[in-house]
């Protein structure tokens, strides 16, 4: 985590020289610490805190959809070889697919309004995780730890609760990581058209407007956001990992 | 008694166990020693049902038996209470005397990985015997230990075999090991692919360090260790 601030840091300063030196056009490319200031202000004045909110709402109901229908669905592949057997070659043949480019679908489908954009970011969600979950609980089952509940059987509830869940937290963490990252994507790629809400819309509105500073806040929040996503989830995987070693 | 007749194993199309016929006495400590391939832990995994039967019969098979595993006893996520209480489906309290006795309490909220092996095993063999099971099937649990580690855990498991006398499988390679720990030791012969021999083995009462050293000179022991020892030795060539 220190040395990932660090590298932050240290790219931020050699932007900072650079601007101040004139190197690189101040236009297109605002010196950091203004950028800063900006974001600060933008966020206390609420108009990108709100569609901050937005668009994370957007992807906490997103994720409310996709995370019990991978992990059910990861669950019955794991457990019955003929629903996977069925299942994941759909999957294979899906998952390399722009998930981008069902959006205009999306859009005839559910409308312009927040469902088609829910449903995009669900769509993108669903997969990583299905995949890293459905890994792990593939594991899990063919590993000597299934013997161990063969010989002391589990209760339905330790089974799922203590066993499969705990027991494959490392895979399930980096799914979630993994997917709600790429779920960052998505949200401003959705709102960036038919949308006049969310981070997406105001760094497209920003960039309309010719606010250059705006566009840097917005994708600096983004940044943020994403930063500390991928670090609360290392670091638990980490957790995990010294612990499975 | 255990009573095994003509088993018969194969994997794709290679035939590992061959018509294996073994008597285990009930409250007896049984040993199943042969070289690496041999298919002790197959016939062990057969007998605790971990594996489908293929061909043959066993008599009075084991409703409730527990496994002490070779590797990753226990749940690595899990702290060593939760394992003992997760496993067995009982309370910590209920174990307190055992673990006071073996000095065992300190670890309980210690992860796996923050012990040694010999703990883990420890608590591994533990947990087998505190399960009430009829039946123990031991699949090479002190292999990977040094001498020391294994002495100790020996004396531990006889300790422990004392209070129920439960039946106990053993699977080793370890000769020293299964004369020490066993009552009958069965060969498992990889070239026959079945039990050719088995012997019967004078044990002590307290198995502890000096009683081991005096045990190793015995000639009983020797002559066993000897015969194992060519046996082992004629089936690898």
């Amino acid at each position: 985590m220190k040395k990932g601030l660090l590298s932050c840091l240290i790219v931020i300063g050699f932007l900072e020289i650079l601007t101040a030196m004139g190197v690189i056009d101040k236009a297109f490319f605002p010196n950091p610490i203004l950028i800063f200031k900006n974001t600060f202000i933008l966020l206390s004045t609420d108009d990108l805190l709100h569609q901050t909110l937005f668009s994370l709402g957007r992807l906490a109901i997103a994720f409310c959809i996709s995370f019990p229908t991978a992990l059910i669905l990861a669950l019955l592949s794991a457990h019955i070889k003929t629903f996977d057997e069925l299942l994941n070659p759909l999957v294979a043949l899906s998952f390399p697919l722009p998930k981008v480019a069902l959006y205009p679908l999306l859009l005839l489908i559910f409308g312009i309004d927040s469902w088609s954009k829910i449903s995009l970011i669900s769509i993108g969600l669903f997969y990583l995780m299905f995949i890293n979950f459905r890994i792990g609980f593939l594991r899990i089952l063919s590993s000597n730890y299934h013997d161990i509940i063969k010989i002391y059987p589990l209760s339905i509830k330790n089974y799922y609760l203590n066993f499969l869940m705990a027991g494959t937290l490392q895979e399930i963490l980096t799914g979630l990581k993994l997917a709600l990252n790429y779920g960052l994507t998505l949200v401003v790629v959705s709102e960036i058209s038919a949308s006049n809400n969310g981070i997406g819309y105001f760094i497209w509105k920003s960039w309309d407007q010719f606010k250059i500073i705006n566009v840097y806040s917005g994708v600096f929040v983004l940044s943020i956001i994403g930063f500390a996503l991928y670090f609360t989830f290392n670091s638990f995987i980490e957790k995990i990992r010294l612990k499975s070693n | 008694m255990i009573e095994i007749k003509a088993l018969n194993h194969s994997f794709d199309n290679k035939q590992i166990l061959n018509q294996v016929n073994l008597l285990v006495e009930k409250g007896t400590i049984h040993s199943l020693i042969g070289t690496t391939g041999a298919g002790k832990t197959l016939l062990l995994r057969v007998l605790a049902g971990l594996e489908k039967m293929q061909t043959g019969s066993i008599t009075n098979s084991p409703k409730k038996l527990s496994f002490v595993f070779q590797k990753n006893p226990l749940f690595p996520w899990l702290t060593l209470k939760k394992n003992l209480e997760l496993t067995t489906g009982k309370n910590i309290l209920d174990f307190s005397a055992q673990l006071e006795k073996f000095k065992l309490t300190e670890y309980l909220n210690l992860y796996p990985y923050e012990i040694s092996g010999g703990t883990i095993q420890k608590f591994n063999l533990l947990r087998a015997f505190l399960s009430e099971a009829e039946v123990i099937f031991l699949d090479e649990p002190f292999s990977h230990l040094d001498i020391i580690q294994r002495e100790t855990l020996y004396e531990f498991t006889h300790e422990l075999w004392k209070e129920k006398k439960p039946t106990i499988i053993l699977v080793t390679h370890d000769i020293d090991e299964s004369l020490l720990l066993s009552h009958k030791i069965s060969f498992l012969s990889k070239k026959q692919k079945n039990i050719t021999q088995t012997f019967s083995v004078k044990t002590i009462s307290d198995l502890n360090q000096e009683n081991i050293l005096e045990l190793r000179k015995m000639p009983f022991y020797q002559d066993i260790f000897s015969n194992i020892y060519e046996l082992l030795k004629k089936d690898l060539v």
